[in-house]
C-alpha cells in the first residue's frame, strides 16, 4: 500500500514538474525567443497580419483560398497575351 | 510503466474477409460515420444558398474577366468583384454561423488562458475601447491608400496600360490598400469584439461526439460503459490542449493543439498512468480512421490545376521523387527497423507533415509511438524551416516566385508555408500557398500507394507472392472511404463550378467536415498521448536514425524542389513568373 503511495506520489511530481516544463516553455522561452534579431522580423509579419502557422491542411487557411483565385487569374492572363 | 505492453498496431490484419466486418470493423465503422457526417453537411447546406447567389457569382466573373482583358495587372475593380465573390461562403449564412458556433474550438488568448472560454462583458468592452483608437486610425490608412491606389490606377489607365513603370506603380499601390484594407479588418473585428461563453457549447459538443462514436462500440469489440465513462476525461483532455494551443505565441511558432494533446497525454500516462476505463475511451484508431474519411472529402483534386504545370512538376515530381529516395535511404544505407517509421517520416517531410503522417501512418498501421515521433519532429523542424528559409531567401535576393514555390514545396504544415511566404510579400505567399495546397493533395494518392504496397510487398513473407485477393483481406479498409469521399466531393465540385466553390468548399467542408474532423483528429491524438510510452518511443531514436533520416531527406527536397522549381518558373515557364 505505501509502496502505491510512493509512486503515486511520485508520478505526481513527474507530473507537476512536466506542468512547470510546460509552462516555462509557454510564457518564458518561447516568448524570448520571438525577440531574438533573427527571428523577430518574421514573427512581426506573422503577429500583423494575424497569419495562423498552427494550421496543417489547406481547408484550415482562408489564405490559400484566395491564393487559388488570384493565381489562376494571372495564369489565364498570361494565357491570353494584350 | 515497464509492466505496460506494446500498443497495438493501426489496424489489426485477419487475412480473410467476412461480412460481419462492414459493422465489426472500425475501418469500415469510420466510412459510414464519415458519410454520415458528409451526407448531413449535404443536406444542411446544398438547399440554403446565400441570397442571389448565382447572379453575385455571374456580375463578378464578368467584371473580372473584362478587368482581366483592359490590365496588365489586378485592377482595383478586379480585386472588388474577387472580394465580392471570396464573400460568398455558405458557411456565412445563419445555420452555418450556428454550426460553427456548436463546434468552434477554444478561442485565442494572450495572457489569461480563461479567456479561451470565456469572455466576459466588462473584458469585451475593455477589448473594444482599446481598439477604436486603432481601427479609426486604420480606416484613416485605408482612405489614404485607396486615394493613392485609385490615382496612379488612373494614371496607368490614361496610359493604356502600356507604360511598364506606371503598371508597376498602381500595382503597388493597389497592394498597400489590399493590406491596409486587411489590417482594418482585423481592427474592425477586434473593435467588435463580443462576449461569449464556449463551456455550454463544448459540453454539447462532447455529448453528441460520444453519442456519436459510442453506437459503434457496441456491436466492436469495444466496452461502451467504458468508452462512455473515459471519453469525458478524452474530450476534457482535448479541450485542455485546444486551449494551450490557441495561446497566441504557441499560434505564431505553430506548436498547435494537436502536439499538447499528445505531450499532454503521454505526461500523464507516463507518470500517474492512464486508468483502464479511460484506455477504453482513447480509441485513436476509430477516431483517426473517420477523421481521414472526412480528410478525403477536403482533397479535391481540381486544386492541382491551380497553377498549372510548373505547380504540378514542383509539387507532383519532387514530391513523389523524395519520399521513395528518402524510404530507399532510410532502408538501405541508414538500415531502419521499422520500415512503417521510415514510410511515415518520408511521407510527413516530403509532403505536408501532420495530415500526410496520420494519413501515411494509418494506412500502413505504424505505431502509435511511431506517428508521433514523425509529427514531433515535423512540427519542431517546421518552426525551425519557417524561420530560417523566408530569412534566407530575402537575404540572397530571390525572386519572390521563386523563393514561394520553395517555402511551398518544403515546409511541411500550410499555416508555416503562408507564414514564411508572408514575409517575401503578396506574390510569395500566394505562390507558396497554392504549391502546397497542390501538394496537399497528394495524401489521398500517397496513403492509396502505401497501403498498396504494404499489403502487397511489406506484410507478407519474403519472396513470397500475394493473392489479389489477400490484398483485398489485408487492405485498411478505410482508405476506400477516404478515396471515395475524396473523388466524389472533387467531382461534385467540379460539376458545380464556382457554386461548388460556395457551396461545397466554402460550406460543407470548411463549414461543417473539417471542424468535425479536427475534433477527430484532436480526440485521436490526446488517445495516442494517453496510451502511448516513453520507453517504446525512446527505442527508436537508437542512433539517432529518425533525426538523420528527417534531416536527409529534407535537405535533399529542398535540393530538388529548388532546382525544379528554378527549371520551370525561370527557363520552362518564365512568362507564367511575369505574370504572377
Amino acid at each position: 500500500m505505501s509502496g502505491n503511495k510512493t509512486g503515486l506520489s511520485k508520478g505526481i511530481t513527474q507530473l507537476l514538474t512536466g506542468i512547470a516544463g510546460l509552462w516555462l516553455l509557454i510564457a518564458l522561452v518561447l516568448p524570448w525567443m520571438q525577440t531574438l534579431p533573427v527571428i523577430r522580423p518574421i514573427m512581426d509579419i506573422i503577429v500583423a497580419a494575424d497569419l495562423d502557422a498552427n494550421q496543417y491542411f489547406y481547408t484550415q487557411s482562408e489564405e490559400t483560398f484566395m491564393a487559388q483565385s488570384h493565381v489562376r487569374s494571372s495564369l489565364s492572363r498570361a494565357a491570353e497575351p494584350h | 510503466m515497464s509492466g505496460q505492453s506494446k500498443q497495438p498496431e493501426y489496424v489489426v490484419d485477419q487475412a480473410r474477409w467476412e461480412w460481419s466486418e462492414l459493422y465489426k470493423k472500425e475501418d469500415w465503422w469510420a466510412i459510414w460515420l464519415g458519410i454520415i457526417i458528409l451526407v448531413v453537411g449535404l443536406i444542411i447546406f446544398l438547399p440554403r444558398p446565400p441570397a442571389d447567389m448565382d447572379q453575385k457569382i455571374t456580375q463578378s466573373q464578368r467584371t473580372m474577366q473584362a478587368e482581366e482583358a483592359r490590365a496588365p495587372f489586378h485592377t482595383l475593380e478586379w480585386h472588388r468583384a474577387n472580394d465580392s465573390f471570396s464573400g460568398l461562403r455558405a458557411r456565412n449564412e445563419s445555420h452555418g454561423k450556428t454550426l460553427a458556433k456548436w463546434l468552434s474550438t477554444p478561442a485565442r488568448w494572450a495572457a489569461n488562458p480563461m479567456e479561451a472560454l470565456i469572455l466576459t462583458e466588462t473584458r469585451a468592452a475593455e477589448i473594444r475601447d482599446g481598439a477604436k483608437e486603432r481601427h479609426a486610425a486604420a480606416q484613416e490608412k485605408t482612405k489614404a491608400t485607396l486615394a493613392q491606389a485609385e490615382a496612379d490606377q488612373a494614371a496607368a489607365a490614361a496610359a493604356v496600360f502600356q507604360n511598364r513603370e506606371l503598371n508597376k506603380k498602381a500595382e503597388a499601390s493597389i497592394a498597400q490598400w489590399r493590406s491596409a484594407r486587411s489590417a482594418e479588418s482585423r481592427a474592425r473585428s477586434q473593435a467588435g469584439t463580443q462576449a461569449y461563453n464556449k463551456i455550454p457549447y463544448l459540453l454539447g459538443i462532447g455529448v453528441i461526439f460520444m453519442l456519436f462514436f459510442a453506437a459503434g462500440t457496441t456491436v466492436m469489440n469495444i466496452n461502451t460503459a467504458n468508452f462512455i465513462k473515459g471519453f469525458g476525461f478524452v474530450f476534457l483532455l482535448a479541450i485542455i490542449s485546444e486551449v494551450i494551443g490557441a495561446n497566441s505565441t504557441l499560434r505564431s511558432w505553430g506548436f498547435g493543439p494537436l502536439i499538447w494533446a499528445i505531450l499532454g497525454g503521454m505526461l500523464i500516462a507516463n507518470t500517474i498512468g492512464t486508468p483502464q476505463f479511460i484506455k477504453d475511451a482513447a480509441q485513436t484508431e476509430y477516431f483517426i480512421k473517420t477523421g481521414l474519411v472526412l480528410l478525403g472529402a477536403e482533397i479535391l483534386f481540381g486544386k492541382i490545376l491551380a497553377i498549372g504545370l510548373p505547380g504540378i512538376f514542383v509539387a507532383w515530381v519532387v514530391t513523389p521523387t523524395v519520399l521513395v529516395l528518402t524510404y530507399i535511404f532510410g532502408q538501405k544505407v541508414l538500415k531502419m527497423e521499422s520500415k512503417t517509421l521510415n514510410i511515415t517520416i518520408s511521407s510527413d517531410m516530403c509532403v505536408c507533415g501532420v495530415s500526410a503522417a496520420i494519413a501515411t501512418a494509418a494506412a500502413c498501421r505504424a505505431t502509435k509511438e511511431e506517428l508521433t515521433i514523425a509529427i514531433g519532429m515535423s512540427m519542431l523542424f517546421t518552426a525551425i524551416m519557417m524561420i530560417a528559409l523566408p530569412t534566407f531567401i530575402v537575404s540572397v535576393g530571390m525572386h519572390p516566385v521563386l523563393g514561394g514555390a520553395w517555402i511551398g514545396g518544403t515546409i511541411d504544415s500550410t499555416g508555416a508555408v503562408v507564414a514564411a511566404g508572408a514575409f517575401l510579400g503578396e506574390t510569395g505567399m500566394f505562390v507558396a500557398a497554392t504549391i502546397k495546397m497542390i501538394q496537399n493533395i497528394m495524401i489521398g494518392a500517397i496513403a492509396f500507394g502505401v497501403a498498396v504496397y504494404w499489403c502487397a510487398k511489406v506484410d507478407c513473407v519474403e519472396g513470397q507472392t500475394v493473392q489479389k485477393m489477400e490484398i483485398w483481406y489485408r487492405f485498411p479498409k478505410f482508405v476506400l472511404g477516404f478515396i471515395a469521399a475524396s473523388i466524389v466531393f472533387s467531382i461534385m465540385i467540379e460539376a458545380m463550378g464556382p457554386r461548388g466553390d460556395v457551396m461545397l468548399d466554402q460550406g460543407v467542408l470548411r463549414g461543417f467536415s473539417r471542424p468535425c474532423r479536427e475534433w477527430f483528429f484532436i480526440l485521436a491524438f490526446a488517445s495516442i498521448g494517453l496510451t502511448s510510452n516513453f520507453r517504446e518511443m525512446a527505442k527508436h531514436f537508437t542512433g539517432g536514425k529518425p533525426v538523420i533520416l528527417y534531416i536527409t531527406g529534407q535537405s535533399l527536397n529542398l535540393a530538388l524542389t529548388l532546382l525544379m522549381a528554378y527549371i520551370m518558373f525561370f527557363l520552362v515557364f518564365p512568362g507564367i513568373t511575369e505574370t504572377l
